[in-house]
């Protein structure tokens, strides 16, 4: 339009409409997922993920009930009359077709958050769950942030100056912790730091008798201990873990080291960073390069390893009577409590996705190549 | 720009003749590289031969152990918990069972069982990964986050289940470490056809005649298969460490018969008394033998991979 | 510093390099010395591996990995880069040499996907070099990009701004690439191997849009390739390059008509499908870790004759015309060759 017609009020934009701060935030929220490539990516993925969870219950759910054992044995013995055995079957709740047995568990699970009962002790699948499941995670996570602060400045060392002998010591090194029994190294580590040298207690759970565990906030001690600001139990717990998050954290050392290695010294050798230099980039701008463009296979692999380290944690809870949820899953897979193992495995799993959902995202960010839909 | 006097160079002829002679000598030194590469790793570092060894030394075991052991391995003496003697070497352990004997004859569990579910795993997986890469665009994505999805289980326990649901047997353990190893060789297997497909030696087998599958099965497949050859050595170690954790948590073989991890599990509770020999030396041979499996496998992958 | 009256724009001299790999020592580039004068087009011509990359390179002080730069010197408008003539190397400091690298000098290497940054957008990484070396805001520095995108003959360059370098066709990423070293208008552009890797219908266009970038810009050129065809369309000089020397140079026609070189004499035979044994080399490209006694070329050479010490004396770089270099004993017989077995068969073309 010019100068000579000016607008009539028709073709004007209408005042602008006054929101709420909440609101703007959340307008802002979702234009980011929908119009970005991030947020896109996002989406997607979170839109996945409803449907894993779904396969990983139904999944669950009926692998147990392929199994050729019979729940009710346990309740009647081996030797039962048939009345017994329908009672039973009717106890526990098998009497009724596969089918309406998973529905009737999905929609305990969706509507009310309900992961049964245990068929062992009678008690919620879910309070059994949540008094667990924290040990087990606070063991992974504190193993990881031992490891990741470990490998990564050494697997950096290593590449600086590759070949020489401080370098091929990590490889060696790498190689042989990564394909360790952990348990077994669990054992000789109690054996040598607890009974010849004494640093640390006895195998024998996460705090010591005489100390009374904090009120129960979150069921993760160390955190219970903190807001409670009881030192003593804080202190004790740490202690307690010191072995066992050691241990993990030697095994898992070994393949970070070598991923953090082999990444940076691709980059640092690669023709881009070369460029750079050509370029005349400043120092810190090609430092940032090398550190961004090597880190993301290292996520990638962690988020993996951490999946492994949960399933793998029944192992080194054993050998330091950890009550975690590994644990738990073999009793009760032992006790053939189904709901249990249910929620054990359900709940496992679908930590491990959002992990994997957590790292992907961090990837996407730092690559944005994979924000395109590239499988990885 | 000096005019050009002299022979007037067409471009496109120029370019087409190959008249670098680099291209040639890329080729030639290539090959070399790769047997050049082979010997370097025989003859190379210590690290290396030291894994040989030992693989060596546990397949060995695997093969004659229960031959040479001086006491039966299932066999209660009356010298029980005792500590490493001129008799028992490795000691005894609570059930006066000769350690150094058991120690000899377990390689013959795990090593047979890893190989058998390693190559089951690498089977299965190699058809499956091929199976997968015919899925592309959104049905290949699907079949990657299904993928995805199986690994994001905690399979360990699910080893566990299934075990302990179909009776601790023999082929029961295999099958399962094997179905826990397909995922690797199905991602391996199906990038590697993918790539391959795109080579020259498909369209030239597709042009004199081969089908799909014909092609699939008879070129893409061997070719496919390297990585996989290369990973499968990662895997035996992989394997007996799950065989001895299940057995370790009382999910595997079951005592008496000698395995690492139930005999590691045997010394479990002596440890903190100061009993160690019960569990020290299975686990030692155990981690030796895993040891040597990887340093092999990663030798393997230079190799293959070609990597300096 | 200011810059001198010197009639060249860059001066290599006496260049030593080396590549140190576990057990050997791989002299890549042994007392290499050109030049470059203002406004010129250079070519540097050899086989792979005969050290016209390591030593181009070299001008902007880098080396690729367990590469060393053990001795010469590099003048650029009369100011020393770096002198490593008594086995230290003397240079610029980091921040002198952020003055030049990318801004007074630019690069464009092979493989020009690689070079380029994987995980950031074209737009990205024009705007960073270009900021890297001048004072401009985000958006004149954008502009800048798509300036130089339509400078390299890219169509749409707005929307390859927000391009990911694997998205690219090779001769596209290329065309990226040169825009990128051009970013700054440095006063020399060396362009190592720029076609290589590219469809051979994308090559003669990639190469008129450098030709044309770089007249545009007003930079002088220095073009390393394997390719005669190449130098011989776009370069007033050559210099051709043998296991780690120079071992000709002459201005491009004279170049194009009596080569004095063995091995050139062999690439343009070669080049026009002429067989003939005598203009032939034999075996294998020499290995930089052994090199033979006399000239380096002998153990191929189908002129190699011990009485002129070809196989014991190393052959000094000499004039053989005004401006027409050769490290040769024998180029009386080379050039005779080539009078009678290339002139003949193709006749003075025009």
């Amino acid at each position: 339009m010019n100068a000579a017609t000016p607008p009539t009020t028709a073709t004007l934009p209408a005042a602008p409409v006054e929101r709420s701060p909440g609101a703007k935030r959340a307008l802002k929220i979702l234009g980011f997922l929908f119009v970005t490539d991030l947020g896109r990516f996002i989406l997607k993925r979170l839109a996945f993920i409803i449907p894993q969870l779904l396969v990983v219950v139904i999944g669950t759910f009926f692998l147990l009930r392929w199994l050729p054992v019979d729940p009710t044995s346990r309740v009647v013995g081996f030797v039962a009359t048939d009345e017994a055995r329908a009672q039973a079957r009717a106890t526990l709740g098998i009497d009724v077709s596969q089918g309406t047995q998973l529905w009737r568990y999905l929609k305990g699970l969706i509507l009310h958050f309900d992961f049964g009962t245990s068929w062992n002790t009678q008690d919620h699948v879910w309070n059994e769950i949540v008094q667990r499941f924290p040990v087990t995670i606070q063991l992974t996570v504190l193993a990881f942030i031992l490891s990741l602060l470990i490998a990564i400045p050494v697997g950096r060392a290593a590449a600086a100056k590759p070949g020489k002998l401080p370098d091929k010591i990590t490889l060696g090194y790498s190689l042989f912790a990564g394909a360790q029994p952990d348990f077994w190294w669990g054992l000789m580590f109690v054996y040598v730091f607890f009974f010849l040298l004494k640093w640390f207690p006895a195998p024998l759970g996460q705090l010591s008798p005489e100390i009374s565990s904090p009120d129960v906030h979150t069921n993760f001690t160390l955190i219970d201990a903190l807001v409670a600001g009881d030192w003593n139990a804080f202190g004790d717990n740490i202690w307690h873990y010191g072995l066992p998050v050691i241990t993990l954290a030697f095994v898992l050392t070994g393949p970070i080291i070598k991923m953090t290695r082999q990444s940076v010294l691709s980059v640092v050798n690669s023709d881009y960073i070369l460029y750079a230099k050509a370029a005349g980039y400043e120092a810190k701008t090609i430092r940032w390069y090398m550190l961004r463009n090597s880190l993301s296979p290292v996520i990638t692999l962690s988020g993996i390893l951490f999946g492994f380290m949960l399933g793998g944690a029944v192992l080194i809870e054993t050998v330091f009577s950890l009550d975690g949820l590994g644990v738990y899953a073999l009793a009760r897979t032992l006790a053939t409590d189904f709901p249990a193992i249910q929620g054990a495995v359900v709940v496992m799993t679908t930590f491990s996705l959002l992990i994997y959902l957590m790292m992907d995202i961090v990837y996407a960010v730092l690559d944005p190549r994979v924000r395109y839909g590239g499988t990885r | 720009m000096t005019e050009m006097g002299g022979p007037n160079i067409a471009i496109e002829r120029e370019l087409d003749s190959q008249a670098s002679l680099g291209l040639q000598e890329n080729e030639l030194v290539r090959a070399a590289t790769m047997r050049e590469h082979f010997i370097s790793i025989l003859k190379g570092s210590l690290l290396t031969k030291i894994g040989l060894l030992f693989v060596i030394i546990f397949v060995l075991l695997a093969i004659f152990g229960p031959y040479i052991t001086p006491f039966d391995t299932t066999a209660a003496t009356s010298s029980v918990n005792e500590g490493p003697s001129g008799s028992h070497i490795f000691g005894t352990d609570a059930s006066g069972f000769d350690i150094f004997s058991r120690v000899l004859a377990a390689p013959r569990i795990d090593v047979t069982i890893a190989v058998v579910a390693t190559l089951l795993s690498l089977v299965m997986g190699s058809l499956i990964g091929l199976l997968a890469s015919f899925f592309r665009g959104f049905a290949g994505e699907l079949v990657m986050r299904a993928s995805d999805t199986v690994q994001a289980f905690p399979l360990f326990v699910l080893a566990i289940v299934v075990v302990v649901g179909f009776g601790r047997s023999y082929a029961v353990i295999v099958i399962v470490i094997a179905l826990l190893n397909v995922p690797i060789y199905l991602r391996l297997i199906r990038a590697e056809v993918l790539s391959l497909r795109e080579r020259t030696f498909v369209e030239a087998a597709r042009a004199t005649g081969d089908r799909g599958v014909s092609i699939a099965l008879r070129h893409v497949l061997p070719n496919a298969m390297t990585p996989g050859f290369a990973q499968a050595s990662i895997t035996f170690g992989y394997s007996i460490i799950i065989t001895a954790g299940l057995s370790f948590i009382g999910a595997g073989v079951q005592p008496p018969t000698p395995e690492w991890g139930s005999m590691i599990a045997a010394g479990k509770d002596g440890i903190i008394i100061g009993q160690w020999w019960t569990s020290v030396f299975p686990g030692l041979a155990m981690s030796m033998c895993v040891f040597g499996f990887a340093v092999v496998g990663e030798a393997v992958q230079d190799i293959f991979l070609r990597r300096t | 510093m200011t810059v001198s009256e010197s009639e060249f724009l860059l001066e290599v001299k006496n260049l030593d390099i080396e590549y140190r790999q576990v057990g050997s020592v791989n002299k890549a580039v042994n007392d290499v010395s050109f030049n470059v004068k203002r406004g010129e087009v250079v070519g540097i011509v050899g086989e792979s591996g005969s050290g016209k990359s390591s030593a181009v390179l070299a001008i902007l002080g880098l080396t690729r990995r367990s590469g060393t730069i053990t001795g010469g010197s590099v003048t650029f408008e009369g100011r020393e880069l770096f002198n490593a003539e008594s086995g230290q190397l003397k240079g610029l400091s980091d921040e002198e040499w952020r003055s030049v690298r990318g801004s007074a000098v630019g690069l464009v290497t092979q493989n020009p996907r690689g070079a380029l940054n994987p995980v950031m957008r074209l737009g990205e990484q024009l705007i960073t070099m270009y900021r890297a070396h001048r004072d401009a805001t985000e958006e004149e520095a954008r502009a800048r990009a798509i300036e130089l995108l339509e400078i390299v003959g890219i169509n749409d360059p707005v929307r390859r701004l927000r391009a990911f370098p694997h998205e690219l066709s090779g001769g596209m990423a290329q065309r990226v690439l040169i825009a990128m070293s051009l970013a700054c208008s440095p006063r020399l552009l060396i362009a190592d191997e720029p076609t290589s890797g590219l469809d051979v219908t994308v090559q003669a266009q990639v190469l008129d849009d450098l030709r044309s970038a770089v007249d545009s810009v007003g930079s002088s050129l220095v073009i390393v390739s394997q390719n005669l065809a190449i130098v011989a369309n776009y370069c007033d000089r050559v210099y051709v390059v043998h296991a780690g020397e120079i071992v000709e140079e002459a201005p491009t026609l004279r170049f194009f008509e009596l080569p004095s070189y063995p091995a050139s004499a062999a690439l343009l035979a070669a080049q026009r499908g002429i067989t003939d044994p005598a203009l032939q080399l034999t075996g294998f490209p020499i290995d930089g870790r052994q090199l033979p006694s006399g000239c380096y070329l002998s153990p191929r050479c189908p002129f190699a004759k011990a009485e002129d010490g070809c196989l014991t004396v190393h052959p000094d770089f000499a004039e053989v015309a005004p401006g027409h270099f050769s490290r040769c004993h024998r180029t009386a017989a080379v050039t005779e060759t080539v009078r009678t077995h290339l002139l003949s068969v193709e006749g003075q073309g025009h």
